[in-house]
């Protein structure tokens, strides 16, 4: 639920992708065929024998020019956007799932309240073992993450049945209806935990 | 209404991976590749002696790479690096379906694991033929959910009786879409039950 840039990622991937199979292409034919391998080493010969020309074109002083420090910069811009790609994943959790300002201040409801409320309602429920809420900001809404830890072998049906009563009454009780999602899982602890024999 | 929309938008973000994992390995190998090319250039400004090999030698290097190394060599490391490419291909254009069933709701979004589906499928078997935990096992796929059924020895089993059982706990789930259940008797019964 996170607001990760999901398309990004895929597109700056597919990006990857494609020049590292281009450069893999490029470098097995030239393995394969002579040409290509004699093409290689002309272009890359005359690349690097007119690249002091290409520098001392432009001098900073007598020994650097300003393509090396022009380089420099565009190593240092890549490493920027690669830090920001890496920071834009996740993000968009919240601890408050509303607030509400009125002339006497200002209302916060935090999410743990949520997490409490659906607790003691789902507790009583022998089928579940555990009951765990965060909130997510989903476009200028808050949606609520419910995750469900059932007792192994325990009915689905009655399980997402206890939680909609559950959340049925969280509406009852906040006054207002979040985009909210129910994730039935098997943990550890549910994996852990033998089946009664009698049930 | 704007709230089922974004409970679908929900939904979709839980049952399909962000990518998040793939995207930050190669960002990774990318930034130290790039740190060590800028320490590089950095210590062939000032004159000091390269790292591993100064820009200018490794241009130079690159430049003579089909005469140095050979063929064969040059042409597995191509193949290598189109793999790795491919991989990231496969990574970026694949859906990336978690292993999650989507249950038809109106208030809320809801997905069920398969182990979960699995594990209450197997219970509602195991009750309805009298066995043991040992003696069924489900395995929950996207579109089959397969029961594996070791009756006891001497006592057969009616496979009617179980699909029964395992459609009419599965028509409680809702689960879209509706997955198609396959029943695997086997014929070596269990002993010592």
């Amino acid at each position: 639920m996170s607001s990760t840039h999901r398309w990004l990622n895929r597109t700056l991937l597919v990006l990857l992708g494609l020049v590292l199979l281009a450069v893999g292409a490029l470098t097995a034919a030239a393995g394969l065929l002579p040409e290509v391998a004699g093409t290689w080493t002309s272009v890359g010969t005359a690349a690097v024998e007119g690249l002091p020309g290409i520098l001392a074109a432009a001098p900073l002083n007598t020994e650097t020019s300003w393509w090396t420090v022009a380089a420099l910069a565009l190593v240092l811009a890549c490493a920027a956007l690669l830090f920001g790609w890496i920071a834009s994943q996740g993000g968009g959790r919240t601890r408050t799932l509303a607030q509400q300002d009125t002339g006497a201040g200002t209302t916060t409801v935090e999410t743990s309240l949520v997490e409490d409320a659906l607790r003691s309602s789902l507790e009583g429920n022998g089928q579940i073992l555990s009951v765990g809420v965060t909130s997510w900001r989903v476009r200028r809404q808050t949606g609520l993450r419910v995750r469900v830890q059932p007792r192994r072998g325990a009915s689905p049906a009655a399980v997402v049945a206890a939680a909609e009563e559950a959340i049925s009454g969280l509406d009852t009780l906040l006054g207002v209806r979040h985009p909210i999602l129910v994730s039935v899982h098997a943990g550890a602890r549910a994996r852990l935990t033998r089946t009664r024999r009698v049930d | 209404m704007s709230e089922t929309l974004h409970t679908r938008r929900l939904l979709r973000r839980e049952t399909h991976s962000s990518r998040a994992v793939a995207s930050v390995s190669a960002a990774v190998v990318l930034l130290a590749g790039l740190a060590w090319l800028g320490t590089e250039a950095v210590l062939s400004v000032v004159n000091q002696p390269p790292l591993i090999i100064s820009p200018p030698a490794l241009l130079n290097w690159a430049a003579g790479l089909p005469s140095t190394v050979l063929p064969w060599g040059l042409t597995l490391a191509g193949l290598g690096l189109a793999l790795v490419g491919l991989m990231f291909l496969l990574v970026a254009l694949t859906p990336g379906t978690r292993d999650l069933h989507v249950v038809g709701r109106d208030r809320t979004a809801v997905v069920v694991d398969s182990e979960v589906i699995a594990a209450a499928v197997s219970r509602r078997t195991r009750q309805e033929a009298g066995l043991d935990p040992d003696q069924v096992s489900t395995r929950v796929d996207r579109r089959r959910i397969t029961v594996d059924v070791r009756p006891t020895s001497g006592s057969p089993l009616d496979e009617t009786l179980i699909r029964a059982a395992v459609e009419d706990e599965l028509s409680g789930y809702r689960i879209r879409p509706e997955p198609g259940v396959r029943i695997n008797l086997r014929h070596e019964g269990a002993l010592g039950i």
